[in-house]
């Protein structure tokens, strides 16, 4: 038996075998992403942040475990945000003529969501990529939500979740 | 096997599931040999055995993704492996039976052509009684005796051929009926 080929055909069994897992994230995102379509009307930028979350998670899941699990820490984080921005949206569409309040509820309903992210990342000793991935992924989550209700709604919860990891990892660090 | 052995292949199949790459090399080292090993013992020597192991080992390197590190990896892979050795066998067993119908089946054909030659056979012995019932002069006219008689014109041999046949029709009548 050859060692190069059998080397060769292991390595492209291993990376597809991966890639198959990865793609399992699929399941969870895809119905996320038609629903939140649905509910919020914006069925267009929906479906670009969607696809930039799928494209994200399926990226770093098939990269490495600790990739899958910024994948989860992220989603679970951008949840709380994402029903904000969707019972918002419900409550007001387009938030006609109070988008800084849109913004504020999006960006309260962030902040909690951030800290919870950085305690996390910063117990479990995560390196920077790891912060940056899970943070990445709960922005993305939550613009699914926030997206019908405007871009500024979108900064707010953005910035909720930057400014609630920041903190909570400077929190930890200090203690 | 050796604790230190069982225990590297392990760890290569924690690293891999992890996503470090790294660790392939280690465990085409380790992991082929035993699962070629593996192998022999379950289908036999020779290139059904590497086929199998092969197999078994681009199985293992596609679902180590999913393997969980609090499982025993060599076991893991020796579950894969037995799986495939049983396809195998099975596989080889049907092949077998196909082989075998399709042996069978010729052996009926050449039943069919045995029939057809004994007919044959059959068929020969008759003429032959029908043919001894002529006169060793008919029999020469119409060639089945060994030399023809020669000084007779073409048409008084014509006329002799056509009597001996007729005689030869009558002979096979009243042995075979029509």
């Amino acid at each position: 038996m050859d060692r190069e080929l059998l080397r060769r055909g292991g390595l492209r069994a291993y990376e597809l075998g991966r890639l198959r897992a990865a793609t399992r994230a699929a399941w969870l995102l895809v119905p996320v992403v038609v629903a939140c379509a649905l509910a919020t009307g914006a069925t267009e930028p929906c479906a670009c942040v969607g696809v930039a979350l799928l494209g994200a998670a399926i990226f770093l899941r098939w990269r490495s475990w600790r990739g899958a699990q910024s994948v989860r820490d992220g989603l679970a984080a951008g949840a709380l945000p994402m029903l904000a921005g969707l019972i918002v949206g419900w409550i007001a569409p387009m938030c006609s003529g109070t988008p800084l309040a849109c913004a504020a509820v999006c960006l309260l309903a962030g902040a909690p969501a951030g800290a919870w992210l950085g305690l996390r990342l910063a117990r479990g000793r995560s390196s920077l990529s790891a912060w940056l991935s899970a943070t990445g992924i709960a922005v993305l989550a939550s613009s699914l939500g926030c997206v019908g209700v405007g871009v500024a709604a979108v900064i707010g919860a953005a910035a909720g979740l930057v400014a609630g990891v920041a903190v909570a990892s400077i929190a930890k660090r200090t203690t | 096997m050796d604790a230190a052995r069982r225990k590297l292949i392990h760890d290569a199949m924690v690293r891999l599931s992890d996503g470090d790459r790294g660790a392939f090399d280690v465990l085409l080292d380790e992991l082929w040999p035993v699962v070629l090993s593996f192998a022999e013992r379950g289908v036999g020597r020779g290139a059904d055995a590497e086929d199998v192991a092969q197999e078994v080992f681009l199985k293992v390197c596609s679902r180590i993704a999913d393997f969980e590190p609090r499982r025993d990896g060599l076991s893991w892979a020796f579950g894969i492996a037995s799986y495939e050795i049983m396809t195998h066998r099975r596989r080889v067993q049907r092949r077998r039976e196909v082989h075998d119908e399709a042996s069978l089946t010729n052996q009926v054909d050449g039943a069919a052509s045995q029939e057809d030659a004994f007919i044959a056979r059959e068929m020969a012995v008759a003429f032959e009684q029908a043919v001894g019932g002529l006169e060793e002069e008919d029999r020469r006219l119409l060639g089945l005796g060994e030399e023809k008689r020669a000084g007779a014109a073409g048409a008084t041999v014509r006329k002799r051929k056509q009597r001996a046949l007729d005689r030869l029709r009558g002979f096979w009548r009243d042995i075979y009926g029509s």
